[in-house]
């Protein structure tokens, strides 16, 4: 005898109506909320692998963000080569950083190792800057629109750029379901209770950490790929900047760190208030009130559910799955 | 060698500022083993209340630092009793994102009541300096390294000369001990806080004379303050001094000599290299 | 049917989490809510002007999009008042004859002085609401990124900003009734070899903020420097936020640069000239314009400091075209300071926007894009307020007639003294 229980159609459900929603409407504000959740969700989610499954609380993904939209966008504006590719070269680069970042930083005690971070973002950031001849610098680069081309990553609408998104959401959703579920997952949460035992069961801390690092490098730099061919504008204070490296880390905190879904949620829940500080507020001020907001719920979730709003969403649905339809056959 | 000599004096004036907001932060480590995001906020903070004062009552900034440092000593307290003292034995993540989080709410608070334009205090000698052969100190920069020598001189007798500063010292060194000697850590813990968050504040104060206001105005110095605290040794007010006019020479020179922001850049990476040579005292185990 | 759980009413004491559980639900709900709320607020699709066929819209929109708050908010903000007084004006002359007497109205937007907020904001305004074409946006920098998205809605766009790269993306719907960055350095170097005629090689000093607007008038100082054979002594970028002149003065100084050429924002163009004071570097000034043309620039460099600077400019509010004394005086009567270059041009580009509705009979963005790309406007007419006085849009959409004038502070106030043809003062060596 099956049951299809609410927890059983519920996903599909909604995994069927954010399919559906570019076939229903073209309104672009609403998709490009969408898209911009899917973005943040990624960004949190892939800090999420090396945050709250690896442990080590980086206040500096920009780097590998910059790095991915930088790449790629450098590569295609001056040699012409396809952001596919330009992707794939942003990734490794940010993978390669992570593998400098990891040798000689992850013995750093927690809030050391943050700040160290910072400090390579912040050089990068700078360095950036500093080379106008390479990157153009302060300026920033403009990609060119030359049409519709999935070549070239470029659409007039917002349809393709929204399942892109999405998949690239889904990607990192995966890709942490694998890590929780994995071996290396395993060997992440030994070490996380204990380095020393975990190292005396013979697998290297250092090496397992690192394989979080580089899948937490590689999900951010392809976001930043993703940005740059959306935005068709990049510039250093950015896409390195340390503001945006603290949102990416709040996406998941908020949401629920060392979680699969926190961090969708938290995307959610920080593009709520995005807009709804904007449609209280005209532009000038909503910057300081959403940021404003973001503080006080990071407080908030510190103070009262480290371990983010995910436990209660949880309970909510638990509740809500109680109430809806279920059937059985037989 | 006129360039370097300048380059050296301005690089001092500077990084006695860069020590006092360190001395605060490394305060607070030593105390509350606690690393402070939001310390430049702080700062920041110091710099706005200077501004009102002055542009409502028109006091020069060294007056009204008689009020400020009070009322930020007990903003700080009343940070440290009402949110800090609850992740005291909180894993990592808690503390640093409480205080990441706190350095958000009060940098958009600012951006929010002041708005994002830049501000100025101008006292009558803002523009007057002082040449000493070839080399121009603006009476402003001279004025502030002093606010701040002294104030580090007075927190120094605090420390050795005082009850509550002895208490203190004691409990930074060990806190067990401490506490079987009776001395109770939430007021150590409260005085700390507040009197790091004082001299930030006190550091913004001075600054405002010649450094435009602004609601970012703080990260920079929260950030130098880190490279400092880190060089000088977590917990070591010397040593936040002494390294503070260290950053300072090494910053200017670096302006002075190479171009666009690489002065920064070579800050930051004597962060990270000091971060890897020190790592002795920060590691896991 | 397994049952369902009663919805148990908790009396009294509901325990914290649940509290805060059912407020989460509520602000999730909430915020959902208000999104689907803002996405639905606005038409669903872009640009198309409304009404029926035949019949003549009420009021005409267009849209002025200049940041407000940030560091240039200044200049903004003057931008906003220049196109208010504008509207007014032409509203007050009958507005849109070929549409009846339809009003100009604006729709106004704060695009901060951030480049990414821009985008997002531009996106926002022009998929809102019908415009028929749009205005902006100072910085060329915001300017570059705005007409990504205008270019790609269809919607023309007027700019007074600098940039050559603006004209260079193969654009239809841009209008840049201002010089290129590049002829401004041309026009700096050649009033400079003019007037100070040739006393032996002059060594030169090049300093420019590192943004757009910096970094590509530098670029027409360089060429322009090369071309006359003259030796750059110093070449430097600088981030426009620094805040102690003391490293670029000492580099000049040490230079001994004979001309300094800075191109700056505000905030830095005052660092840099007190601090040339404090050290008394003599060196000839001729600015990039932007920050050494404000009155602020006046106010905090004192009328000593700022008296007998050059600088270059796109605009003027004493430029010799029929019609400016009118609205330049009503502007400083109104607004208590003399009309800015770029809120000049800002007053001018309203205008022309205007010219073009009523060429077109339409506020339908793509006609009134069709009129633009042929409007002519001479000496006397409405709208022909930039130097030379004459408005006609090139195939790329750069204004083919308009050059850069120096100007130069004579007693408190910005007078154009070069070239002869567009001014009323003589410079004063």
């Amino acid at each position: 005898m099956r049951a299809l229980t609410p927890r059983a159609y519920l996903p599909g459900l909604a995994l069927l109506l954010v399919v559906a929603i570019p076939l229903v409407t073209a309104d672009a504000v609403l998709l490009n909320i969408l898209i911009l959740i899917f973005l943040f969700a990624t960004l949190g989610g892939a800090w999420n692998i090396l945050g709250g499954y690896g442990g080590q609380l980086s206040l500096g993904h920009a780097t590998y963000f910059g790095l991915g939209a930088y790449g790629s966008t450098l590569l295609l504006v001056d040699f012409g080569i396809s952001p596919w590719l330009g992707a794939l070269a942003g990734a490794a680069a940010a993978m390669a950083l992570s593998l400098v970042l990891g040798l000689s930083c992850f013995r750093l005690r927690g809030p050391y190792f943050a700040i160290a971070t910072i400090g390579v973002a912040e050089i990068m950031r700078l360095v950036v800057i500093d080379l106008p001849d390479v990157t153009q610098g302060a300026r920033g680069v403009t990609l060119p629109f030359v049409g519709q081309s999935w070549a070239l990553l470029q659409f007039r609408g917002k349809t393709e750029y929204y399942y892109l998104a999405l998949g690239l959401m889904l990607a990192t959703v995966a890709a942490t379901v694998l890590v929780a579920r994995s071996a290396l997952g395993y060997r992440l949460r030994a070490i996380g209770q204990s380095e020393d035992a975990a190292g005396a069961l013979g697998h290297d801390p250092a090496w397992t950490k690192q394989m979080a690092n580089f899948v937490s490098a590689f999900f951010t730099a392809i976001a930043g790929t993703f940005y740059a061919q959306y935005f068709y504008y990049i510039e250093p204070n950015t896409v390195f900047g340390i503001s945006l490296s603290i949102q990416i880390a709040l996406v998941a905190i908020i949401g629920g760190v060392g979680t699969v879904w926190g961090p969708v949620l938290g995307a959610f829940i920080l593009q709520s208030v995005a807009q709804l500080t904007q449609v209280f507020l005209g532009s000038s001020r909503f910057g300081g009130l959403q940021l404003l907001v973001y503080g006080v719920l990071l407080v908030a979730v510190i103070l009262v559910q480290p371990r983010g709003v995910i436990g209660l969403a949880r309970r909510v649905y638990g509740a809500a799955c109680g109430r809806l339809p279920r059937w059985s056959r037989g | 060698m006129e360039t370097f000599l300048q380059a050296i004096a301005a690089g001092i004036l500077i990084g006695g500022l860069y020590g006092l907001v360190s001395v605060g932060l490394s305060l607070i480590f030593g105390v509350l083993r606690i690393v402070n995001f939001a310390h430049g906020e702080f700062v920041m903070l110091g710099m706005y209340g200077a501004y009102v004062l002055h542009s409502a009552l028109g006091l020069d900034p060294l007056v009204s630092l008689l009020v400020l440092g009070p009322v930020f000593f007990v903003f700080g307290a009343l940070v440290q009793h009402l949110l800090l003292r609850r992740v005291l034995a909180a894993p990592d993540l808690a503390q640093i994102f409480l205080t990441v989080g706190l350095s958000i709410v009060l940098a958009n608070a600012a951006l929010l009541v002041f708005g994002a334009d830049y501000r100025s205090v101008s006292v009558p000698y803002g523009d007057a300096y002082l040449s000493v052969g070839a080399i121009i100190l603006p009476w402003t920069r001279i004025i502030a390294f002093a606010g701040a020598a002294i104030l580090a001189g007075l927190l120094t007798l605090f420390l050795s000369r005082t009850d509550l500063g002895r208490t203190m010292r004691a409990a930074a060194q060990d806190r067990e001990v401490a506490m079987l000697l009776g001395i109770d850590p939430d007021r150590v813990f409260l005085v700390a806080f507040g009197l790091g968050a004082a001299l930030a504040a006190a550091a913004g104060v001075l600054l405002v004379t010649f450094f435009p206001v602004s609601p970012t105005a703080g990260t920079q110095f929260g950030l130098i303050a880190f490279v400092v605290v880190i060089l000088g040794g977590l917990g070591s007010l010397g040593g936040a001094l002494a390294a503070g006019l260290v950053v300072g020479v090494v910053e200017s020179l670096g302006r002075f000599y190479l171009q666009g922001d690489w002065a920064l850049t070579l800050v930051f990476s004597v962060l990270l290299l000091v971060l890897n040579l020190r790592s002795g005292r920060l590691l896991v185990r | 049917m397994t049952g369902r759980k009663s919805w148990s009413v908790v009396s009294g004491g509901t325990s914290r989490r649940e509290f805060i559980g059912r407020a989460v639900a509520l602000g999730l709900s909430a915020g959902a809510a208000a999104t689907l709320f803002e996405a639905c607020a606005g038409p669903s699709s872009v640009g198309v002007p409304g009404g029926s066929p035949g019949s003549a819209p009420s009021d005409v929109q267009l849209a002025i999009l200049y940041p407000q708050s940030g560091d240039i908010a200044r200049f903004g903000q003057a931008c906003l008042k220049a196109a208010q007084l504008a509207a007014e004006d032409i509203n007050a002359a009958g507005g849109i004859r070929s549409l009846g007497g339809a009003k100009l109205k604006l729709v106004v937007e704060d695009i901060t002085s951030d480049a990414t907020t821009v985008r997002t904001v531009v996106e926002r305004i022009l998929t809102q609401n019908k415009v028929a074409a749009a205005c902006g946006s100072y910085a060329s920098a915001l300017t570059l990124v705005a007409t990504e998205v205008s270019e790609r809605a269809g919607i023309p766009w007027l700019t007074g900003s600098i940039a050559d790269t603006l004209t260079t993306r193969n654009f239809k719907h841009l209008f840049q009734v201002s010089p290129k960055a590049s002829h401004f350095g041309q026009a700096q170097m050649k009033f400079f070899l003019e007037t100070f005629g040739a006393r032996g090689v002059p060594k030169v000093a090049i300093l420019y903020e590192n943004t757009e607007y910096g970094t590509t008038t530098a670029k027409g100082i360089r060429d322009a420097a090369k071309a006359a054979k003259l030796e750059v002594v110093l070449d430097e970028a600088y981030s426009a936020r620094f805040t102690d002149a003391t490293p670029l003065v000492t580099k000049v100084k040490n230079a001994r640069a004979d001309v300094l050429f800075p191109v700056s924002y505000l905030g830095d163009a005052i660092l840099l000239v007190k601090g040339l004071k404090q050290f008394g570097v003599k060196v000839a000034v001729v600015g990039g314009g932007a920050g050494y043309l404000v009155p602020e620039f006046l106010q905090q460099a004192g009328q000593e400091g700022a008296e007998g600077l050059f600088s270059v400019a796109s605009w003027n509010w004493d430029l010799a075209c029929k019609g400016i004394d009118s609205f330049a005086s009503r502007y400083k009567d109104k607004n208590g300071e003399f009309l800015m270059e770029h809120a000049g041009e800002q007053y001018a580009m309203t205008w022309i926007a205007a010219a073009a509705i009523d060429k077109a009979a339409s506020a339908d963005p793509a006609k009134v894009r069709d009129a633009l790309a042929s409007l002519s406007l001479n000496d006397g007419d409405k709208g022909a307020w930039m130097p030379a006085c004459a408005i006609k849009f090139d195939q790329t959409g750069w204004n083919e007639k308009v050059h850069p004038v120096m100007v130069q502070w004579q007693s408190g106030a910005p007078r154009t003294v070069w070239p002869a043809a567009d001014a009323r003062t003589k410079p004063k060596i």
